[in-house]
């Protein structure tokens, strides 16, 4: 059920157009947007936690989100920090006086749920890279709103940290619209539900991830090849990973048209992002 | 800033006003910790992060009280060390308590204004040319700008933009002059009105820019500009406080405008004899706010006439001239007036005239010169007769004096917040008395002691040394006055108070003339020291004394005054086997000019 209607949203900048004609409808759940950088993610972000003015409309259609005229949203920019010289507990509080929320007791709960209950006093620039993430997240969800607006979440985290985010993530996804802007589709390969694709300032596919898997069957193969035929298959093909097996590469082939003797795989998100986006884009 | 503060004022808080470096750093430093904390969300990247929040007005709000505690708290940082230190000298408590004041005006709102400013231009600019915009600007509002922009603005040939400085100048007005020991600081509530504009206008601004920028709080927006623009209306009503802001021509009359410097540039001293004497003045003035005056003014005419000609310092705007309740046309031009009669009068005919007028406020009727309303150097009630008494002369606006050859009987009402004085007996702020000399009227802080004689000070002067000074030119002048011919007179009231000795006849010496007897009353700007009990101090002041209390000597011009001067200085102290420091450049033909000096109706 689409509780968030993206509606002919435009965005220019000057003669240059950030956001052509965007249609999204965006349900409850993990929401991904996919696009390449300067594809229009984080413009769209902005236009959507009302940062810039737009042509088209947005409507919030789930109910309990619009409160005293003013939407709910948490929002987690891209470049995110707060006052350094604060704790990790009295950032929060700070935060949670902008809201209005009073209850004490959440920011304690919000600190347990992303998992920084040993860091609540450490001050903010003392955090780690993750771990100020994760504040982020935190701030983002004092006050209980219906909506997360999350850019790029997990740029510059280790592998570890980006699982963390990625299960806290996934977690909240059961209790609120989450949106998710990243151009590492990794990130949303295992928690999104229903992704857009952004190329260029113009959506260039949309919907559920199962819809968009169950349209890349028989379009992924892999194939075994020596080295030197590596050239020849890249030139003819899409070729969106190579590795290493022995002597011989293992090729991760997307397309409509796959060479005669490979392997029929399962598609993953990543190849439904290659396949519209184009391998070597991002 | 603690290091200037205590140089500043190490010998006496009362140059507190000499510390514009003080205010200065303040202005400086509270527009880069405002801008600074106001910028943190944009460096540090969390400003989009806020604007999502919402609230931006409480936020930023909170920072401007934030800036303005932490200033505060400088403020009573220096506030403190004032206190240490007026404590320390003995200042009196009139002298504490207005350095409390000024601390308030000149530090402390000066530090709020330019924490909203530094807040302002954090909204406008963020980028790395936002520091030196600050600069810029906290040099333009501060005291050393105000010096700086006027040198520019004069070589550029654009003077007409130095009432923009001024109005824009939070600082001293001239942070080498101000306080006064009869007038104290210049801390009128016209000033703080000045500055509470000032605040919410830079207030209202800040908002207004804020408001813009939070673009989805439209309501706000809107109640935004709507208290932004009542706000600002006093702004356009600022024309109507000219004289609390840092006007030229304010305070001394080294400051005069360019228009007045137009308006005497050509003038010479002249003295045309009225047909008629003015016999009493009855008048009621009010020098509460500024020095306003009602009065009954009886004139006898002397020979037949169709008109009054009278002369009035420029300043004063005259509101109303009138004969028996009904209004009579009048000409005012420069420091002179020309009423027209409803006929001719006769020789001998005697009318009441009734004029009204109002002029210079507070700060400029108690300042410097205008603080000792000298009869016959500052004619703020009107003389008969037309006379040109303002001149240009080396650069400067020099008044020629103004003398009445028949005794005008006053009976003044003067309703003032300081204590009054004067030349006749006073009782309760009443003057009543006759006088040939005119009327001095001297207001502000005054001590008041009778010893022998009456004394009027300023300073906190022991009345020992008031009258070993008294004694010891009274000496002099009775020599002096011998060897003139004068007929002498005793002093009967003593003036110790500030006044600008370039009024006085200028004389070729390195001396300069502090002292000036007129009939029985000796006014002094002197400090009576150790240093000041020189005999050769007490010649000049003598001459000085006697030789600016002769109108026929000051009438004459600037090199003629000198030559004679010198020339009788020098034949006193020689007759006299006085010792002297002082060079004095006496001209070649002495005898000549001593005897120009004696020709003078002594």
């Amino acid at each position: 059920m689409v509780e968030i209607q993206i509606k002919n949203v435009t965005k220019k900048y000057g003669k240059k157009t950030a956001l052509n004609n965007i249609n999204i409808g965006i349900p409850t759940g993990i929401f991904g947007l996919l696009g390449s950088n300067g594809a229009g993610k984080t413009t769209l972000m902005k236009c959507l936690v009302g940062l810039l003015k737009y042509e088209g409309q947005i409507e919030i259609l789930k109910a309990g989100i619009k409160q005293n005229g003013t939407i709910k949203i948490g929002y987690l920019p891209q470049r995110f920090m707060l006052f350094k010289q604060l704790t990790v507990k009295e950032a929060l509080e700070y935060v949670a006086v902008l809201k209005k929320v009073n209850n004490k007791d959440e920011i304690d709960r919000i600190i347990d749920k992303v998992n920084l209950a040993q860091e609540r006093n450490k001050k903010v620039k003392d955090l780690s890279g993750g771990m100020l993430r994760r504040l982020g997240i935190a701030q983002a969800l004092i006050g209980n709103p219906g909506i997360l607006v999350i850019d790029e979440p997990t740029v510059g985290l280790d592998p570890k940290e980006r699982v963390r985010i990625r299960n806290l993530l996934s977690g909240l996804g059961d209790e609120m619209i989450v949106i998710i802007s990243t151009h590492i589709v990794e990130d949303l390969d295992a928690i999104a539900k229903h992704v857009a694709i952004l190329k260029e300032g113009n959506i260039i596919e949309q919907g559920s991830v199962r819809d968009l898997l169950s349209k890349l069957h028989g379009k992924v193969g892999t194939l075994t090849i020596k080295r030197e035929e590596l050239q020849k298959y890249e030139s003819g093909y899409s070729v969106s990973s190579v590795s290493n097996v022995d002597d011989s590469l293992l090729i991760r082939i997307i397309g409509d048209k796959l060479p005669e003797n490979s392997k029929l795989e399962a598609p993953k998100l990543e190849d439904v992002y290659f396949y519209y986006n184009g391998v070597g884009n991002d | 800033m603690i290091y200037f503060l205590h140089y500043s004022i190490y010998d006496g808080v009362t140059n507190l006003t000499l510390s514009g470096y003080v205010l200065q750093i303040l202005i400086l430093g509270a527009i880069i910790i405002s801008y600074q904390s106001f910028v943190q969300e944009h460096i540090q990247g969390y400003e989009e992060l806020l604007k999502v929040i919402g609230r931006r007005y409480i936020c930023n709000t909170a920072k401007l009280l934030a800036n303005c505690i932490f200033m505060t708290l400088i403020n009573a940082l220096i506030l403190i060390i004032v206190l240490i230190y007026a404590f320390y000298q003995g200042q009196p408590k009139w002298i504490i308590y207005e350095s409390v004041i000024y601390i308030i005006l000149y530090y402390y709102i000066c530090s709020i204004i330019s924490i909203v400013m530094g807040a302002s231009i954090a909204s406008l600019v963020k980028n790395k040319f936002g520091y030196g915009v600050l600069i810029f600007i906290g040099i333009c509002i501060g005291p050393l700008g105000k010096g700086v922009c006027e040198v520019i603005l004069t070589m550029l040939g654009i003077d007409s933009l130095s009432d923009l400085i001024n109005l824009i100048n939070i600082g001293q007005y001239d942070i080498r002059e101000g306080f006064n020991f009869l007038y104290g600081f210049e801390i009128e509530s016209g000033r703080f009105i000045h500055r509470g504009i000032y605040l919410l206008s830079i207030l209202s601004v800040f908002y207004i820019i804020e408001g813009f920028r939070d673009k989805r709080e439209k309501l706000k927006c809107i109640t935004t500009v709507a208290l932004a623009v009542l706000v600002l209306l006093p702004l356009l009503n600022m024309t109507r406080y000219p004289r609390y802001i840092y006007k030229p021509g304010v305070i001394g009359n080294d400051a005069k405008s360019v228009h007045d410097y137009m308006l005497y540039l050509n003038c010479k001293p002249s003295y045309k004899r009225a047909g008629f004497t003015i016999s009493k003045i009855k008048a009621e003035v009010d020098t509460t706010k500024a020095l306003e005056v009602k009065g009954d003014f009886f004139i006898e005419f002397t020979e037949d006439t169709k008109e009054v000609n009278l002369t009035l310092y420029p300043d004063f705007i005259i509101k109303e001239v009138s004969l028996d309740g009904n209004a009579l046309p009048y000409v005012q031009k420069g420091d002179n007036i020309t009423i027209t009669l409803p006929g001719l009068k006769k020789k001998q005919e005697k009318i009441c005239l009734r004029i009204e007028y109002k002029g210079l406020s507070s700060n400029y009727f108690f300042c410097g010169e205008k603080a000792v309303l000298l009869p016959a150097y500052f004619n703020w009630l009107p003389f008969p007769g037309g006379t040109t008494s303002m001149y240009m002369e080396n650069s400067l606006i020099k008044t020629s004096p103004l003398y009445i050859d028949t005794p005008v009987s006053y009976d003044i009402d003067v309703k003032s917040n300081k204590k009054v004085a004067s030349n006749l007996s006073i009782e309760a702020n009443h003057i009543v008395g006759t006088s040939k000399y005119g009327i001095s009227l001297i207001s502000g802080y005054l001590y008041h002691i009778e010893k022998d004689r009456e004394y009027f000070y300023t300073k906190d002067i022991p009345v020992e040394k008031m009258q070993i000074y008294t004694q010891k030119l009274s000496e002099y002048i009775n020599l002096v006055e011998k060897d003139l011919g004068i007929e002498q007179s005793e002093i009967n009231k003593v003036f110790f108070v500030p006044f600008k000795e370039e009024y006085l006849a200028t004389m070729d010496t390195n001396y300069v003339v502090n002292s000036m007897k007129i009939g029985d009353v000796l006014y002094t700007s002197s400090y009576p020291d150790t240093t000041r009990l020189k005999d050769e101090h007490f010649v000049y002041e003598a001459i000085a004394c006697l030789f600016n209390s002769n109108m026929d000597f000051v009438a004459q011009d600037l090199e003629t005054k000198t030559k004679m001067v010198s020339a009788y200085i020098d034949c006193f102290i020689t007759r006299n086997n006085i010792n002297t420091e002082f060079s004095n450049k006496k001209p070649e033909d002495v005898e000549y000019w001593i005897e120009r000096c004696k020709e003078l109706s002594w």
